[in-house]
């Protein structure tokens, strides 16, 4: 068992900074994911914390062991790999046995753990099959038994999910967050998706461009994100934004392109004129039955629904806004609505800043 | 309803031109068509590879004389080959190099490649350096190197073991170091092309499974064994095959250095084949032998496809 710490990691390949000054603490038997775009050094940072990459500058601390210089089989890290990363020529029984073996330990303990972690698993039957005999949820469930085997401090997976189809994918999700309730052994887990962030997440971090952006739990990310770009990354259907100016005084928001005024939510304190960004997610939009004041004039564009939930994909001088609620819908495409927005859950951002603007309260 | 007609077309695909030929005049150029493409290079393999392959082989069956009808003898061409001590010598000799060659040359290959393999512009170009010998003609390479091992106290290698006391050797001149001194040539000559197929096999390799094998504490050498090797298994079947297949028919590294000397200790199948053939003009023996190489070469080949595709298919 480890907590795991950044003070201030940053790495660069040449001229390129893929990291910058990252520092993060992860609290033993926490589940921390890694979230963030293509290219936002979240792969970089785990393999930073494997000791398969070196850190620029910074240090990389596990069970409050300095472990920045130490390679990755001294840090007592077990790893799953995008690509599952078998052993084409190993059984499974030998890919899951091999660090063991290269750590010399006793034969008959080597054996009482593959079994028990095969049962575990349900890999029993497989123990004696080549990768290239196993389907892709199998491959999936050695490469997770090869790392639970070694019993490690700190298991690291680099997006183990996204060579699986939907529903194998949530299916092993839950499998993953059913081991980490029983062995609450500290995870971090990298994945550019951000369901399986908010769905596995005890801590999710947001990063961009080799910053942390933000910190928090799947929820907070979702209700307070600190900036447009967590408030954009986090959510499905996206956030609405809708740029407006500080009117009357500061006691209104007008829409831009629009002769349209939304009031200020209460508790902000701002300048009259200052440009803002409105961040409104698209449940706490509902379809008036009719216009009314206060209302936004839309036409729908299209109607998608999973089933259980529906999305109503509207365009307004103001751009496109999503409505989403559970309810079915019986618009059709060109329907005129009006919207009605819930502004005591708006959330606002400062144009130039991009940062969230905070209520005084 | 003419009216109507094209706006349907112009919503659906292109109207197809219908051909006018019948089906069995399509069908006639649709299975003549493929061999008229491919008739010139059958017209060359024809006159230069098979023809003169189908005549060595009816050729193993006479006793062929240039002035007269040849004379038939059936078997007697093969049967010869079996009490022929001077090729049974070099068979051997064939044998050795072919099996030091491959070996030599792989291993060799194999380091080169490892140490030669990433996008970095100057290991590119050392690359493209150590490659220079695999397109340089034999004959250069033979002159070259009967230079660097002249047995002369002055000749290059012999200047420089000199250095370590080491008196002058015969090499190309010495009948118990002339099949080396050729075997360390083709080594060197067919290292670079052997290192080629592994830098490709080694670009193959899953990247991640070095990453795993780091996290699981693998030292290089493990990196290697568990890692490396089992990755290019296809590459080394391949650089083995090839070599097999150019070392049981060497013949112009032999002849352009040796000639199959001295006291024909670097004889080679093919070398004696030429002898045979072309200096005691023995065609129908030479024949024959010939062709049981051919046939050789043509199972070891399948024999190779079968394991490959029974172990890696």
């Amino acid at each position: 068992m480890g907590a795991v710490t950044l003070s201030n990691v940053s790495k660069s390949f040449g001229a390129v900074k893929v990291i910058r000054d990252v520092s993060i603490e992860i609290a033993e038997g926490e589940f921390c994911v890694l979230i963030g775009p293509s290219g936002s050094g979240k792969s970089t940072l785990l393999r930073i914390i494997a000791g398969l990459e070196e850190a620029t500058q910074g240090n990389v601390f596990i069970a409050e062991n300095d472990v920045t210089d130490l390679p990755a089989k001294e840090r007592d890290i077990a790893m799953v790999f995008q690509s599952y990363a078998l052993y084409p020529q190993m059984s499974v029984r030998e890919n899951m046995n091999f660090a063991l073996r290269l750590a010399r330990r006793p034969k008959a303990e080597i054996e009482a753990k593959v079994q028990e972690v095969a049962v575990m698993l349900g890999l029993e039957e497989l123990l004696d099959r080549l990768p290239k005999e196993l389907s892709g949820g199998q491959r999936q469930r050695v490469a997770m038994g090869r790392a639970i085997v070694r019993n490690p401090s700190v298991f690291l997976f680099d997006e183990p999910l996204s060579n699986l189809d939907a529903k194998l994918r949530s299916q092993v999700r839950g499998e993953i967050r059913d081991l980490h309730q029983r062995w609450k052994t500290t995870s971090i887990y990298v994945t550019h998706d951000q369901v399986e962030a908010m769905t596995m997440g005890e801590k999710i971090v947001v990063l961009r461009d080799g910053r942390v952006e933000q910190v928090g739990s799947p929820l907070e990310l979702y209700d307070f994100p600190e900036s447009l770009f967590v408030a954009g990354f986090i959510g499905s259907p996206a956030i609405n934004m809708i740029e407006a100016r500080v009117g009357d005084q500061g006691r209104a928001l007008s829409l831009a392109g629009t002769a349209h005024e939304l009031p200020l939510p209460e508790g902000y304190d701002l300048q009259s004129g200052q440009e803002v960004v409105i961040g409104i997610r698209p449940e706490y939009i509902d379809v008036a039955d009719a216009p009314d004041v206060g209302t936004l004039p839309a036409t729908v564009h299209a109607v998608e629904s999973t089933g259980s939930d529906t999305t109503v994909i509207c365009h307004s001088d103001m751009g496109q806004i999503l409505v989403a609620s559970k309810a079915r819908s019986a618009l059709r495409d060109g329907d005129q609505v009006a919207l009605r927005v819930r502004e005591d859950k708006a959330l606002i951002f400062d144009c130039a800043t991009e940062r969230r603007i905070l209520p005084r309260v | 309803m003419t009216e109507t007609q094209p706006s349907a077309h112009s919503n659906g695909p292109a109207p197809r031109k219908r051909s006018t030929r019948s089906p069995a005049l399509r069908r006639l150029g649709r299975g003549v068509m493929p061999w008229l493409y491919l008739m010139p290079a059958l017209i060359v393999f024809t006159w230069f590879k098979f023809y003169p392959m189908i005549s060595g082989f009816l050729m193993s069956f006479y006793e062929v004389k240039f002035y007269d009808p040849s004379v038939w003898v059936g078997l007697d061409n093969y049967r010869a080959i079996l009490h022929d001590s001077a090729l049974l010598v070099a068979t051997w000799h064939t044998i050795i190099y072919v099996i030091a060659e491959t070996i030599g040359a792989a291993v060799l290959a194999f380091f080169l490649a490892l140490a030669l393999e990433g996008p970095a512009r100057h290991v590119r170009i050392i690359r493209t350096a150590i490659f220079v010998p695999a397109i340089t003609s034999v004959a250069i390479i033979a002159e070259l190197w009967r230079i660097l091992f002249n047995s002369a106290s002055y000749g290059l290698v012999n200047s420089f073991i000199g250095l370590f006391g080491i008196p002058p050797q015969g090499f190309l001149t010495d009948p118990s170091q002339a099949l080396w001194v050729l075997i360390l040539m083709s080594i060197w000559k067919s290292a670079p092309y052997d290192m080629v197929i592994f830098l490709a096999g080694l670009v193959s390799i899953n990247r991640e499974l070095y990453d795993a094998a780091d996290v699981d504490g693998a030292s290089r050498l493990r990196k290697i064994w568990h890692v490396t090797l089992p990755g290019i298994v296809p590459a080394i079947s391949v650089v083995v095959m090839l070599s097999f297949i150019r070392g049981f028919r060497v013949f112009t590294e032999v002849y352009a250095t040796t000639g199959g000397g001295p006291a024909g200790s670097t004889s080679t199948i093919m070398t004696q084949i030429y002898k045979v053939g072309f200096e005691q003009l023995n065609y129908g023996y030479a024949a024959a032998v010939s062709f049981l190489l051919l046939l050789f070469t043509v199972l070891m080949t399948i024999l190779h496809t079968v394991l490959k595709n029974r172990f890696f298919g």
